[in-house]
């Protein structure tokens, strides 16, 4: 099949980036203001595009590196989905379409939703991407745009700081993914993934070849792909750079790389296992590990942060914990249909956390900072004190984002901790319901931050001694820039926060639609779980 | 694509096939000798502290290398990449399509193997024409 | 008709969209006009619902055929598989002539008492809210009628029971209110807990909690299955606890004895709450849901002797607490209790048809009286003490009247309402035991005497007006404080006030026509007949033939058969008559002629008046019985909590923080290289442990 037609989607999101940049030549505010607009649109078409072509069965271009399957289109779709989100929440809403209250992009507004296409283009090409160059460009497209947003953010040290060591060891992580990809091509002799699973099946070569070689392979890939989940042990920059970056900047980092790795890591893993989840067993330990690993120094770490965009950051570790945890039951059970409902429930998780981290950085981004400086929106605990009763809408959602993150019931995250632990206790796999033990544990651990945010936000008092700081803040006028206006109204932000709210409530009560988005997710999966194509 | 690595071909190649790879090495060994001497014959003969340093970049190659150098290096350096890398796609590009629209086989699908060129080269162009905007090119 | 059964959701909906925007809209937008949202959902809802009854009660009717419309809403709650048995609590409405019968007894004097509070509630705080929770009750109220399952009966249970403690509590500032609101509710608990576990044994025994399932006749609802024995292999032995796990739901919310506690203490509320709430709709519930569900009770003889007893106890015992009650609600609180137990002891001795029928006129008469009462509140600035007051007549001659109307309803003078309602039940008890027969005509006796007492009290005799002078309002601490500026030259008796009563008045007069032992331009019989075609009482009637061979023509009338002859039986009626005469005699000569007198007897018997004037000490012994030790325990599980709980969750949230700490300052120093070299330390130790 012609390749055009697979990368509808891609194609027009790159079509807009691409204009996106011309636009971006111009310095005249009115473009700036029609920035946003030209990447929604974009969006919406490539949702479209997407959600139309959804086929059964696979779908492969002629040179065999892309192919289109359900999965890729889950993918594609919520990605785009949540990307959306992202542009509602980075929409400028000064007069000069130069920042919003919490980003300043100067001159370069256009280039900001450039870039946040790009990175969605990026996870687009990993949904679909069949062969090894393909999926390390998906990889690279989704990662390489987001150094530079982070950089760009906001006009302050930390943000360039983050933008550093964020580009540094996403550069040293690359390098592991390409070591990886070279010994797999050298073990195997294959770029195409669908071959690769052919040689590691064929008789005459056995199970075991390659033997440590391929093992060596898998486990570069699989550290360069959990580094954009930012599981422990490669999880050090998260807490850096996603306090560093501007809040929309984080909530996107905080999804994009992460969708995009574990889609990855879904398929090296498939590939691995000789598309029959057939695993050595110490790598099934391994990623045991991590799981637990990943969730509990996220959690651990979380507990003890003032700054509250830092708190979310080891939050996202933990969530990519939870991730692991269903990739973990994947790789441990040994029946189709249980790896069917693994697999849905890391897809369901996936949508399910995007939309919930929308709805709580949106939050953290319409409250003011008591001390504009380094940030002019909420960043710590002191600044969130009291906000609730100033903003009850804000405080509610707030509240509903960290309930449904922490997984209480009527919330979307609920039923995302629901199915990704149903599976592993069904199993009866000892390993398994250890597992679900140590999540509910750390479930209960994360409530300790995430209900510091909602006592902060609902607390009588209006944090010590803010009328002090806030008169001295005044005084040293602390110049950003674009100081954005007390009155700015930021009406799609608070659309995109609504929107999330009542996805994570929807998801929540009406269980219909709950049902419905786990099948969507359960039918996208399905062939995966099956083993042999 | 199935790449089958030639190595162990080439080892039980006869000692005839190694011939190439000896002049290849060469004609490299030769052109690079070739211009060190021409240019002692040929070349103005001028000399200086700035001509005598290497690459003539003006940048000071001797000191501490944990030092501060402009940052327009780097962006003429990438505008650089941007043709760089278009080259390294056009070559192998350039020399598929002529076998393909001959073949008949492929005849048809030449068309679209020219538009995916076209798509690339714009994207190119684009990148280029964002640095030009951007004065990558103005030097002060 | 077809269209409110095509869309009988929007019964329930109606009013829940009127209490939703007076909610919403009513701090800020609506303010003084809170009232019109709900009076058009209610309004509108008790229009179907009057349109519903005369629908069916015009429909031909063949003997012996039951007539019913399902209606599905959408499917609410499905779970389970087919291996676990299916559960599927659908929202759905069934409309039978008990439905029909009820709604118009919600509707309609739901909304005749929210045209009431708009006069009666004018210049409160919080209006709307008032507004606003009187129409989540009536739409919870209808769902409790209306709903084809126990769990829509469960949610409409609950529903109301929420309004009623939001509306108990309705003046929160004061202690009292606060308090009954909170006792209401956990009484209510107990009850709810029983009823929880009778569903629970329902859908074990039967593995279904729809009453008829795709229709009586399919046999998959439990009722049915009930009738024809079909339980579950080996839980045969549960079904004869669940009357018993129901009844108590019943008993807690119908304010049954020992579950009977909180509803005099429930007068805290505004008074047309008590009319609607806690005299005519909610209070009833119990009563319906026992009548609905007669089949699982009328075979279960133990069930029905234990629900005879406890209903004709609190009857008699609440009557003879209202004796020495002076405030004017607190009585008919008492008053509506021991009705509740006549109501209860109708079902149980086979004749819902009576019980039903004294539920409707005691609707009308008991919401007359409390309005009425509310009324007088009103004018005495929330005097309610029948001491502090007397001779009312002259500054309240409207009110008066429709007193007196309400009054003499509830002591059964002959010919009116209560009259031929209350003799049904006396008479169907006398039918079943002598002795039943004479303690529920004691307490009619009885139920005379302290109505009229508080009559002449407040009505006849020398003037006598709380206060002081005629402006009303001005007294503090009041029960129900009503603004002075809003009430001190309005009228007493405002038209607002007094229409919703007069049409409440016409009711308690001539409500009796529609179950008249004889023929009189209606239909003997009629409701019988009419309830009769309902598959809850046609089942009843079934497993009450199956079980006690051919029935007498009481238990027939009772159950809505016909009956094999036609005779009046003259005799009850006179006895019934008479009781009510002689009570209403009594009251005349001690509380308007001779006062003195009353106290004097008072005195001499100063052992019983202590134990009267204590209400037995009921809430005494509960202190003891049951808070006491309750709080005994909680104390002990406080201390669990607080130290092998807290703990425990004190170390969950100790141990993290060390650890965290440890990474923290260990691995999270912000250093590039630091990161750098972690990671590929990381990725070394992870490739020496796997090829190890």
């Amino acid at each position: 099949m012609n390749v055009t037609q697979l990368i509808i989607p891609e194609l027009t999101l790159l079509a807009a980036a691409a204009l996106l940049f011309l636009m971006g030549g111009s310095n005249a505010p009115k473009t700036r203001l029609l920035a946003p607009v030209v990447a929604l649109l974009a969006m919406v078409g490539a949702l479209v595009a997407s959600l139309i072509g959804q086929r059964t069965g696979v779908r492969m271009d002629d040179t065999g590196s892309l192919a289109v399957t359900a999965l890729s289109v889950y993918i594609k779709s919520i990605s785009i989905g949540v990307g959306a989100l992202f542009v509602l929440l980075a929409w400028p809403t000064s007069r000069d379409g130069a920042s919003n209250r919490s980003i300043s992009f100067s001159t370069e507004t256009s280039e900001y939703f450039a870039l946040l296409l790009l990175a969605i283009t990026g996870m687009c090409v990993v949904a679909s991407a069949n062969s090894l160059p393909t999926l390390f460009l998906g990889i690279e497209l989704a990662s390489i745009p987001t150094y530079i947003m982070v950089t760009m953010s906001r006009p302050h040290q930390q943000a360039q700081e983050a933008g550093v060591k964020y580009f540094f060891l996403g550069a040293l992580s690359a390098a592991m993914m390409l070591l990886g990809m070279s010994y797999l091509f050298g073990v195997t002799g294959e770029m195409r993934l669908d071959h690769i699973i052919d040689v590691l099946r064929r008789p005459a070569d056995g199970p075991g070849i390659g033997g440590s070689l391929l093992m060596l392979a898998v486990l570069l890939m699989m550290m360069s792909f959990l580094f954009k989940l930012a599981a422990v042990p490669l999880h050090f920059y998260a807490g850096d750079v996603y306090q560093g970056a501007a809040t929309p900047v984080t909530a996107a980092i905080s999804f994009i790389p992460k969708i995009a790795g574990m889609t990855a890591l879904i398929k090296l893993l498939y590939v691995a296992g000789a598309g029959t989840w057939a695993l050595d067993p110490k790598l099934m330990k391994l990623v045991w590990i991590i799981a637990v690993l990943t969730m509990t120094v996220g959690n651990v770490l979380g507990l003890l942060q003032y700054n509250v965009k830092r708190v979310l950051a080891y939050s996202s570790i933990a969530h990519s914990g939870y991730l692991l945890v269903g990739l973990a039951t994947l790789v441990h059970v040994k029946a189709p249909e249980q790896r069917g409902d693994a697999l849905a429930a890391i897809a369901f998780y996936m949508l399910a956390y995007g939309v919930m981290n929308v709805a709580v950085f949106g939050v953290l981004m319409l409250l003011p900072a008591k001390v504009p400086a380094p940030a002019r929106t909420a960043e710590t605990y002191d600044d969130l004190a009291g906000a609730g009763w100033r903003h009850p809408v804000l405080g509610v959602v707030m509240a509903l984002g960290c309930f449904s993150l922490i997984g209480i019931p009527a919330t979307a995250g609920f039923f995302g901790k629901l199915y990704l632990l149903k599976p592993a206790i069904q199993s009866g796999n000892t390993a398994l319901v250890w597992l679900a033990v140590l999540t509910m544990i750390n479930a209960a651990i994360s409530a300790g931050y995430y209900l510091k945010i909602v006592t902060a936000m609902w607390s009588k008092s209006d944090g010590a001694g803010t009328e002090a700081i806030r008169d001295t803040a005044h005084d040293s006028a602390y110049d950003l820039g674009h100081q954005a206006p007390a009155t700015e109204r930021s009406v799609p932000v608070l659309a995109a926060i609504a929107l999330s709210a009542a996805g994570i409530l929807a998801a929540g009560i009406v269980f219909p639609l709950t049902g419905a988005i786990y099948r969507a997710a359960a039918s996208a999966t399905a062939w995966l779980a099956d083993g042999p194509r | 694509m199935a790449i089958d690595l030639p190595l162990a071909q080439l080892a039980s190649l006869p000692r005839a096939g190694w011939a190439p790879v000896a002049l290849m090495i060469l004609i490299g060994l030769g052109f690079a000798a070739t211009t060190v001497i021409m240019s002692t014959f040929i070349g103005p003969g001028r000399t200086g502290p700035g001509k005598s340093t290497p690459y003539e970049s003006g940048m000071n190659p001797i000191g501490d290398t944990h030092r501060r150098f402009n940052v327009r290096f780097y962006i003429v350096a990438m505008i650089y990449l941007v043709f760089d890398v278009g080259i390294v796609f056009l070559f192998p590009w350039a020399s598929l399509l002529a076998p393909y629209s001959a073949d008949p086989a492929t005849h048809g699908n030449a068309g679209n193997l020219l538009l995916q060129m076209i798509v690339f080269v714009g994207i190119l162009m684009v990148a280029y024409g964002y640095a030009w905007r951007k004065g990558v090119f103005k030097w002060d | 008709m077809n269209f409110v059964i095509e869309h009988s959701y929007l019964i329930p909906l109606l009013p829940l969209l009127g209490a939703l925007a007076a909610g919403l809209l009513g701090a800020k937008v609506l303010k003084h006009n809170s009232h019109w949202p709900i009076w058009i959902g209610v309004g509108a809802s008790a229009l179907m619902a009057i349109v519903l009854l005369v629908g069916m009660l015009t429909e031909h009717h063949e003997p012996g055929r039951m007539m019913y419309f399902m209606s599905h809403w959408f499917d609410w709650i499905v779970a389970g598989d087919e291996k676990t048995g299916i559960f599927n609590a659908a929202a759905g409405a069934f409309i039978d002539p008990l439905t029909a019968v009820m709604l118009a007894v919600v509707c309609g004097i739901g909304f005749l008492i929210t045209v009431f509070s708009k006069g009666y509630m004018h210049g409160e705080s919080g209006y709307f809210r008032f507004f606003a929770y009187l129409g989540l009750f009536i739409s919870a109220m209808t769902i409790l009628v209306m709903g084809d399952n126990l769990i829509m009966l469960y949610l409409g249970w609950e529903g109301v029971g929420l309004c009623s403690y939001l509306l108990i509590g309705y003046y929160y500032e004061k202690p009292a209110a606060r308090e009954a609101a909170k006792k209401a509710f956990i009484v209510n608990r107990i009850g709810d807990f029983g009823f929880a576990l009778g569903i629970l044994l329902t859908f074990y025994c039967f593995g279904t909690v729809s009453f008829f399932g795709t229709g009586p006749g399919s046999n998959t609802g439990f009722l049915e299955k009930a009738l024809h024995g079909i339980a579950n292999p080996g839980t045969e032995v549960y079904v004869f606890w669940i009357p018993f796990c129901l009844m108590l739901g019943a008993f807690g919310k119908s304010a049954q004895f020992p579950l009977s506690v909180w509803l005099p203490d429930a007068m805290e509320g505004p008074t047309p709450v008590s009319a609607l709430i806690h005299a005519a709709t909610m209070v009833t519930a119990g009563v319906y849901m026992i009548v609905r569900l007669g089949t699982l009770f009328v075979g279960n003889s133990n069930a029905m002797i234990t629900i005879a007893v406890i209903g004709a106890f609190t009857a008699i015992w609440a009557a003879t607490i209202a004796l020495r009650q002076s405030d004017l609600k607190k009585v008919f609180a008492y008053s509506t209790v021991s009705q509740l137990g006549f109501m209860f002891v109708g079902v149980a001795v086979l004749a819902p048809v009576a019980a039903v029928f004294h539920l409707i006129t005691h609707a009308f008469f008991k919401a007359l009286l409390f309005l009425s009462s509310g009324v007088v509140m009103h004018a005495t600035g929330g005097e309610l003490d029948m001491c502090k007051m007397s001779g009312l007549k002259r500054r309240l001659p409207k009110t008066r009247i429709l007193m007196l109307i309400g009054c003499l309803a509830l002591s059964g003078f002959p010919l009116l309402s209560g009259f031929w309602s209350k003799d049904e039940i006396v008479h169907a008890a006398g039918g079943k035991s002598l002795v039943l027969g004479a303690v529920m005509l004691f307490t009619s006796l009885l139920t005379a005497y302290y109505t009229f007492r508080l009559y002449f009290r407040v009505f006849e005799g020398p003037e006598k007006i709380p206060g002081g002078d005629h402006h009303h309002g001005l007294s503090q601490g009041d029960s129900e404080s009503h603004g002075p500026a809003a009430q001190a030259h309005h009228n007493p008796e405002p038209l607002s006030m007094m229409l919703p009563l007069a049409i409440l008045a016409i009711g308690a007069v001539f409500a009796g026509v529609i179950n008249l032992p004889f023929a009189a331009g209606v239909r003997e019989h009629a409701l019988g007949h009419f309830l009769q075609q309902s598959p809850s009482f046609a089942m009843a009637a079934r497993v009450a033939t199956a079980k006690y061979g051919t029935l007498t023509d009481t238990d027939k009338l009772g159950l809505g058969q016909e009956p094999t002859s036609h005779v009046v039986e003259v005799a009850p009626l006179v006895i019934g008559g008479g009781a009510a005469l002689i009570g209403i005699a009594l009251a005349f000569v001690l509380h308007l002629q001779n006062r003195a007198k009353a106290d004097e007897l008072a005195g001499r018997f100063g052992s019983v008046t202590r134990v009267l004037d204590a209400k037995y000490w009921v809430d005494e012994i509960y202190q003891a019985l049951i808070v006491e030790p309750a709080r005994a325990l909680g104390r002990l599980f406080w201390w669990f909590d607080r130290v092998i709980v807290g703990g425990a969750s004190f170390m969950i949230g100790v141990i993290p923080q060390i650890g965290g700490a440890a990474l923290k300052f260990s691995t999270q120093r912000g250093y590039l290289q630091g990161y750098a070299v972690s990671m590929l330390a990381c990725l070394v130790l992870i490739l020496l442990w796997m090829f190890m």
